[in-house]
């Protein structure tokens, strides 16, 4: 293990490391434009040299470069290191004088200006982009073309490149930022949307997905991450200091023992993309309500601010609109769609309109195009007040059709809102920059699956349906498995929290009593007249009844059985009977009430 | 059809060969190298083969086409084996006359062959000529001698006799010992010990290593490579085979630019030919070894001979340097060791191994062995391609070799080392050639390029041109190469157009350290060499670029539009007055003249005329004559006599007083007077004029001339008060008191230097200035016996003259250096020789001889020493070589110096110890601040121009001085006044043809016999042919 001395610190290291290394680990501050961990060491840029005073051929040496071999006594700030850094550091202001980062590391080593003829390039060809693009990607779409003055970085003969798959990792690496990967390839680039801001912006293969997110651990998305797509890249595992990327991990299945379970999957909001008349995916300044919360969020796209969206770049949004429309019931109170109410929107309806008159200006013009209203919640009626003293136009009428056909001069390059406005029974064409439309809220797509495993069943709304809607709001059919939130139908967040806070009582009723109590009607399987047909496992709609395989006949689950009977009903050898209705009694019973 | 050789055939084919080629009476060695190819000699191959059948001679004479011969400025180069006759610059049209001549006759033709530069008789044999004598021929050792197409001739002239010995009677390991004691450095430029190299690569493990040898020549005016491989590309293949051998490589690579199709054609002929012959491919020479070549093409990117570039270039990546280490030797190509020569030194291996350590080791100096090829081109007699031992001097290199300076310009500097080598300055010529002298002197030995310059080459501009090279060249991976040579460049061109300050040298300084310290490679490290170097050496050539905006060479055509101008003292504008006398406009021509200069007659009489010199035209055929031409404006002005204009009306509130009469004070009046100054003149003569009068004989210039002049002068307002010497019967602060708000003092240098020799107060002995003063006053009408001038510069030439006419036996002019040495013009002095005045150069006196009277002069004999202060080589006596001239006069003209005691003492000005004034070089004054100084009195004596450019130079600052300016003015640029248009009566190719006219003079003996103007002047019709002459650089440049 080779003992190098930095500036009097004298350490023992791995061998193999270079003095940049070292200094790093030492936490010395070496500037450096061209070193990237991921890449080759490359020496060009010439910032991180460093003073050999001993051990090595005397003189200025790039610390990226040099091996930390033994004996070798270097100065990481001598008077001839400070003088080359400001030299070179001058040279590249004068080339890319208005670079930020080069202007912030000239000024940190005291290079306030240069004397010579200002340049306004951007790239200080440090090769970063050409070599990853090369070491990384395995591609070498670009590469550094001429000599000299005159070098630069483009693809061949400065066409279009074959073999840029536009994953950016050139833009990515580049220090100053002058990256314009559209002048290298004319593809589409491979834009992943960010699922955590409804795809108004782009996300990189690997993220953390959102900033409240738990575990807050960066992910990999696997459909989209060039290492896993085709073995190259890889630049992230290099990167992290505490080696945790792991390219080989699978999704995992796993068993979980547990006493209950809280079904909280949520809801689906509803794609308004094939109502055609709303012009939604057709005119960028359409937008779903969700959208909308995410463009206000300060953690958002837009930082947010309310802007409307650039028709040519859809993850670029420019200023804030003039004029915007609220539209309600989009799919809800629909016989279209959903004949049910949705519930929330009202209130997020008045919300947005509240939000755009704050971010926007109160000049901003507003309009809700609603049926009814339905403040029914505690305050909301105040709130509806408030909203229309602040100057929203409530119009009610529902909106028939979004467009951009313009028949006047003043409806020209706005979308136009068309709708009857039932109180005055005028057919009403209004213009406005925004339109925001109030999707309904549905089932999760996937909620009859769910349904299936969990033995529990769902409304024609498609929604899981409680036990009793009076007396078992939360619980379910099947006994542990309870519901909270919009799976159960359109809720907003206080019913919804009321409605969570009940079913987990209820888990935990279950667990702190310790034990179970079922009710004495319940079916029983004669072990020695079953004959193993399993029909009544089929059958069963609680999933009690499991087969034994040893004994080969099947069993009830008596904690899970309702006493419903259907397998007593179909059982073929009679096996099945339920507790105190068996055939006999049922019959006396009859007996019974038929001779009275 | 070729068959793989053993070793023991080695010998077969050579004596077989070399019976082939004895069988011929006369073997042609026609030299086919790029330059000779390129001069038509494949021509005159064809019409040597068709004379010879014609003649029936085919069977008798052989033709060879070799390899390059090396003195490529004379091709093509036909040498006739065996006598060893050296023909040059052959053409086809001679080829009859030598075949009947020469070949058919036995009478070698002298037309075409060698002489020396300036001398007339042929030099027959080749290796009686300079330029080959000195030469020592290791890597060339084939060239000239072989068809480099034809192995068997190679063969027959021992090639792979070292490789047989090489393979079956040397281990790796002494092959290796051999080269690394035999001193061998690579010959690409580094000097890398070869043995060390070979050693590294061979120890580093692995079973896969690489040879390649470096053909990727890119110096500007280097061909040494190219010309090895087109002359004997054998030499390197044993080379590189050898190394193989030594280092267990069984593939090589040679390197190659594009841009060398000859060279890289007859190496792969070579090649092909090696490998039918069983020495390239499996089991060499019959061998275990396996070894083969590939030819890599270079596309001309003067980086790819850094050999990390290189590798990179022939591994398909773009050629740029990579960080060292790892170096080549432990992970080269492909990451195999590997190990790069150049091609000189690969053609050097064999010869090493042939000859043993000892003897290579023997040649060189103590840390560089053997010998250099080298690249002499530029303003050299000789160009072409030399081999010497290293330690050679550059003198004998540039001198003895080159043959010097052609046209007689002045010998100015050296480049080295190719682009990012040094310039070498004349105070270095006897500096030994070796890598480390040319390190120690800020250059480096480089691939071998040699570019001599002359007087006319600008080096600001050098360093500029070469540093717009790198700038191209440099791959531009590192910061401080990329950048730094732009900026550098960018600045050199700001000095070149005048733009530049003083700080921007120290800001080149500091940057060219700092590239050189930071950069990646060898490119970016030594491109500053040119700039620091010529910094370095001519650091005053910058100043003058800086300070005063002056190109001292006339070469950056941004401050010398027109180099007769910016070389004119006082800036006259030549181009537009000559241009003017071509379109017959006389007086607007003097009247352009006056502008500049108030003695336009006076110069045409007389001046000194370094405009001639700077004249573009002299590189055609010789300077345009613009002393006659101005002379030719005086004589028309003097028979018209055109009104005078009239100045500025006479302000008498600004009054200046001026002290002396003579140029520099009456231009001062002149300029003063013209902007209405009240200007009085005292001089203590009895006549205004001064040296004018005192010192220039009237048969060069006639009273009337001066006179007129003078005249006009007064006729502007300026009063001359005669006969009244300032410090004496008025001191300069009556002036002062007298109303005169500023003085200036032109007082001039009278004072007659003394030889400081015993008997100089004999009766006989006369200073310059007293003769002169007497033989015009007629005071002294004839001189008898001998007379003796001593002195070199014009005031003894125009004694010597004067002494003619006075009727002595004999005049001579003793001078102690040599006639190269004389300050005298050269044209007067060959008037004087053309008159009858003897020259006795080399001649120190040592003593005046005579008891009364003088009798004669002891002198000594000198010869030339090292340089002196001055430049000049000091002359050394000679101990023993005294002797007497007899003589009964000795006139003194070795200078004078000013008599300044009486304005210098309390309360006067500053005078340093040879009495002159001193002053503020760019504003005049002196120490006192109302008074100002210029002409003799200030630089000792000097030329009429030089006074006009101070008196000039002094009116402008005076004028500033009674406005209460700021005194420093900015030198301008001297740029042409008038843009004329081109006269038309001359067509252009006439113009080319037209040959300067001789000045008619009176005929020598007719002059002697009395004081009659000499020079007759041009006649109206032949000046304006001669205005023709000029190319109008003012306007073309």
């Amino acid at each position: 293990m080779p003992t190098i001395t930095i500036n009097d610190q004298t350490v023992t290291v791995e061998a193999g490391k270079t003095v940049l290394e070292v200094a790093e680990e030492l936490k010395i501050d070496i500037p450096t434009l061209c070193h990237n961990k991921a890449l080759e060491p490359y020496g060009a840029c010439r910032l991180c040299v460093v003073e050999i005073m001993a051990g090595g051929r005397p003189g200025l040496s790039t610390s990226c470069t040099l091996a930390a071999t033994d004996g070798l006594v270097v100065q990481t700030d001598s008077e001839r290191v400070e003088r080359s850094r400001r030299w070179t550091l001058e040279l590249l202001l004068a080339r890319c004088s208005k670079v930020p980062v080069i202007q912030t590391l000239a000024r940190k080593y005291g290079v306030n200006d240069t004397r010579f003829e200002k340049d306004d390039q951007d790239c200080i060809l440090c090769g970063q982009c050409v070599r990853i693009c090369k070491e990384r990607m395995g591609v070498a779409a670009i590469g550094i073309f001429n000599r000299g003055a005159q070098r630069v970085v483009s693809t061949p003969f400065d066409e279009f490149s074959d073999v840029c798959r536009k994953c950016g990792a050139c833009a990515s690496v580049c220090p100053t930022g002058c990256i314009d990967i559209d002048r290298y390839s004319d593809k589409e680039a491979d834009v992943l949307p960010s699922e955590w801001n409804e795809g108004l912006c782009p996300t990189k293969p690997v993220s953390i997905s959102f900033p409240q997110a738990i575990p807050k651990l960066p992910v990999i998305d696997a459909t989209a991450c060039v290492h896993l797509n085709t073995g190259a890249c890889g630049v992230c595992a290099d990167n992290c200091v505490a080696k945790a990327i792991d390219f080989e991990q699978q999704d995992e299945v796993m068993d979980l023992e547990v006493g209950s379970i809280i079904v909280a999957t949520g809801f689906d909001a509803l794609d308004p993309t094939p109502m055609k008349p709303y012009g939604y995916g057709k005119y960028a300044n359409v937008f779903t309500n969700l959208e909308f919360e995410r463009l206000s969020n300060a953690t958002g796209p837009t930082s947010g601010e309310l802007l409307l969206r650039d028709p040519e770049d859809r993850f670029k949004f420019t200023r804030k609109p003039k004029s915007a429309a609220i539209l309600h019931c989009i799919g809800s109170r629909d016989v279209n769609y959903h004949e049910y109410c949705s519930r929330t929107c009202c209130m997020y309806a008045l919300k947005y309109a509240h939000l755009l008159k704050d971010k926007c200006g109160h000049d901003t013009e507003v309009y809700n195009f609603y049926i009814d209203m339905r403040c029914f919640g505690k305050g909301y009626e105040e709130f509806l007040n408030r909203v229309q003293s602040e100057g929203v136009r409530m119009i009610r009428g529902k909106a028939a059709l979004v467009t951009d056909q313009a028949i006047t001069p003043e409806e020209k390059g706005m979308l136009v809102v068309v709708a009857e406005d039932t109180l005055s029974g005028q057919v009403l064409r209004v213009p406005v920059e925004m339109v925001i439309l109030c999707t309904a809220m549905e089932a999760r797509a996937d909620a009859s699956e769910v349904a299936r495993v969990l033995g529990i069943s769902t409304g024609s709304d498609g929604f899981f349906l409680e036990e009793h809607p009076k007396l078992e709001p939360v619980s379910t059919p099947t006994t542990g498995v309870f519901l909270a939130g919009a799976c159960q139908g359109p809720k907003d967040i206080p019913d919804t929290v009321a409605q969570a806070k009940g079913a987990a009582s209820e888990a935990l009723a279950l667990s702190a009593r310790g034990e179970v109590e079922v009710a004495p009607m319940i079916s029983q399987i004669d072990p020695d007249v079953c004959i193993g047909c399993q029909v009544c496992i089929a059958l069963c709609p609680y999933s009690a009844i499991e087969f034994d395989w040893r004994h080969k006949v099947s069993v009830v689950n008596e904690a899970m059985c309702k006493g419903c009977g259907s397998c007593a009903a179909y059982c073929p050898s009679g096996a099945a009977s339920i507790r105190h209705f068996t055939d006999k009694q049922i019959f006396a019973e009859i007996e019974g009430i038929l001779a009275a | 059809m070729l068959t793989k050789l053993l070793p023991e055939d080695l010998e077969k084919v050579a004596k077989a060969t070399e019976q082939r080629l004895a069988s011929f009476r006369l073997r042609l060695m026609l030299c086919a190298g790029t330059g000779c190819v390129s001069s038509k000699s494949f021509d005159v191959q064809k019409a040597l083969r068709i004379e010879l059948e014609r003649q029936g001679l085919q069977d008798e004479v052989a033709i060879i086409m070799t390899g390059c011969n090396g003195f490529c400025a004379k091709g093509p180069v036909l040498v006739v084996q065996p006598d060893n006759i050296f023909y040059q610059l052959v053409t086809p049209e001679d080829v009859p006359e030598l075949v009947e001549e020469h070949f058919k006759g036995g009478r070698p033709v002298e037309r075409l062959m060698y002489r020396e530069p300036g001398k007339t008789k042929p030099i027959p044999k080749m290796s009686d000529i300079q330029f080959f004598k000195k030469q020592q021929l290791i890597a060339l050792r084939n060239r000239g001698l072989i068809d480099p197409e034809e192995i068997d001739q190679a063969i027959a002239r021992e090639a792979y006799s070292a490789l047989d010995k090489a393979l079956n009677s040397m281990t790796p390991e002494e092959i290796i010992r051999v080269v690394e004691v035999a001193g061998l450095r690579g010959k690409g430029g580094a000097g890398f010990t070869t043995g060390t190299k070979w050693k590294i690569t061979a120890e580093q493990p692995g079973d896969v290593k690489y040879v390649i040898c470096n053909a990727d020549e890119g110096d500007p005016g280097a061909f040494m490579d190219r010309s090895i491989i087109e002359s004997d590309p054998h030499a390197v293949i044993e080379g590189m085979i050898i190394g193989a051998r030594a280092m267990g490589a069984n593939n090589g690579f040679v390197y190659i630019r594009q841009e060398y199709p000859l060279a890289r054609e007859r190496l792969a002929t070579a090649i092909a030919q090696a490998r039918e012959r069983g020495l390239l491919g499996k089991e060499i020479l019959g061998s275990d070894f396996d070894f083969d070549i590939a030819i890599h093409r270079g596309a001309g990117a003067f980086v790819c001979g850094e050999e990390t570039a290189l590798i990179a270039s022939i591994e398909g990546d773009v050629g740029e340097p990579r960080t060292r280490p790892p170096f080549p030797a432990e992970s080269g190509l492909w990451g195999r060791p590997t190990c790069i020569n150049n091609v000189e030194t690969w053609a050097t291996v064999s010869e090493i191994i042939r000859h043993g350590s000892e003897w290579f080791s023997s040649i060189g100096t103590a840390k560089s062995k053997g010998t250099k090829v080298f690249a002499l081109v530029g303003s050299i007699g000789n160009a072409g391609l030399v081999e010497v031992p290293m330690g050679i001097t550059m003198r004998e290199l540039v001198f003895d070799i080159g043959g010097g300076i052609p046209d007689g310009k002045k010998f100015k500097a050296v480049q080295t080392g190719g682009p990012s080598g040094g310039c070498i300055p004349e105070s270095l010529l006897d500096l030994p050639i070796d890598f480390e002298r040319l390190r120690e002197a800020g250059s480096i030995m480089g691939s071998g390029g040699m570019v001599v310059m002359d007087e006319d080459t600008c080096m600001v501009d050098v360093a500029r041109y070469f540093l717009e090279f790198l700038r191209e060249e440099s791959c531009g991976k590192c910061t401080p190469c990329r950048e730094g040579t732009v900026r550098m460049h960018d600045i050199l061109t700001a000095i070149c157009e005048g733009r530049g300050t003083p700080e921007d040298l120290d800001t080149l300084e500091q940057m060219a350290e700092y590239v050189r310290d930071t950069s990646l490679c060898g490119l970016g490290a030594t491109a500053p060499n040119p700039v620091l170097s010529t910094l370095r050496y001519f650091r005053d050539e910058y100043e003058a670029h800086v300070q005063h905006r002056q190109c001292p060479s006339r070469s950056c055509p941004v401050l010398s539009p027109a180099p007769c101008q910016s070389s004119c003292p006082a800036g006259i504008d030549v181009p537009s007055y000559v241009a003017l006398i071509a379109l017959g406009r006389f007086q607007e021509a003097l009247d352009l003249i006056r502008e500049d200069n108030p003695f336009p007659a006076v110069c045409g009489y007389v001046c000194t005329h370094p405009c001639e010199s700077a004249c573009k035209r002299r590189d055609l055929d010789s300077s345009v004559a613009i002393k006659h031409l101005k002379r030719f404006l005086a004589d028309w002005e003097a028979e018209k006599k055109p009104a005078v204009k009239e100045g500025k009306p006479i302000r008498s509130d600004d009054q200046v007083a001026i002290v002396g009469a003579g140029p520099a004070g009456l231009t001062a009046a002149y300029f003063l007077a013209r902007e209405g100054y009240a200007v009085t003149v005292f001089d203590s003569m009895d006549r205004p004029g001064g040296m004018l009068v005192a010192g220039i004989p009237p048969f060069r210039l006639p009273r009337s001339v001066i006179e007129y002049e003078i005249e006009r002068i007064a006729s502007l307002g300026v009063k001359v008060e005669t006969g009244v010497r300032i410090g004496k019967d008025l001191s300069l602060a009556e002036l002062r008191e007298g109303g005169f708000k500023a003085v200036y003092l032109a007082v001039g240098a009278y004072q007659e230097m003394r030889l400081e020799v015993a008997g100089e107060e004999l009766p006989g002995v006369i200073g310059s200035l007293d003769f002169l003063k007497d033989a015009f006053s007629r005071k002294i009408t004839c001189l008898d016996g001998r007379v003796v001038v001593i002195g070199g510069g014009n005031a003894a030439i125009d004694c010597a003259r004067t002494a003619l006419r006075l009727g002595p036996e004999e005049v001579t002019v003793v001078y102690r250096r040599s006639r190269q040495e004389m300050p005298a013009d050269a044209d007067e002095i060959e008037i004087a020789e053309e008159e009858g005045v003897k020259l006795r150069i080399l001649t120190a006196p040592v003593q005046v001889e005579g008891e009364n009277r003088v009798t004669g002069m002891k002198c000594i004999e000198t010869e030339l020493g090292e340089p002196d202060a001055s430049g000049r080589r000091r002359p050394v006596p000679i101990e023993g070589s005294e002797f007497t001239i007899e003589a009964s006069t000795i006139i003194t003209a070795i200078g004078q110096v000013p008599q300044t005691e009486l304005l210098s003492g309390d309360g006067g000005v500053e005078c340093d110890r040879w009495h002159q004034i001193v002053i503020d070089s760019e504003t005049t004054q002196t120490s006192v601040e109302w008074v100002f100084a210029g002409g003799d009195a200030v630089t000792g004596p000097a030329t009429v121009i030089e006074a006009v450019c101070a008196g000039k130079k002094a009116s402008k600052t005076i004028m500033h001085y009674l406005h209460g300016e700021e005194l420093k003015d900015p030198a301008p640029i001297p740029i042409p006044r008038l843009r004329v248009e081109d006269s038309t009566a001359v067509g252009e190719d006439e113009r080319a043809t037209l040959e300067r006219p001789e000045m008619p003079t009176v005929d020598p003996s007719q002059r002697v016999r009395g004081f009659e103007l000499v020079d007759l002047g041009l006649s109206e019709e032949v000046a304006v042919r001669e205005a023709h002459r000029c190319l109008r650089c003012d306007v073309n440049r």
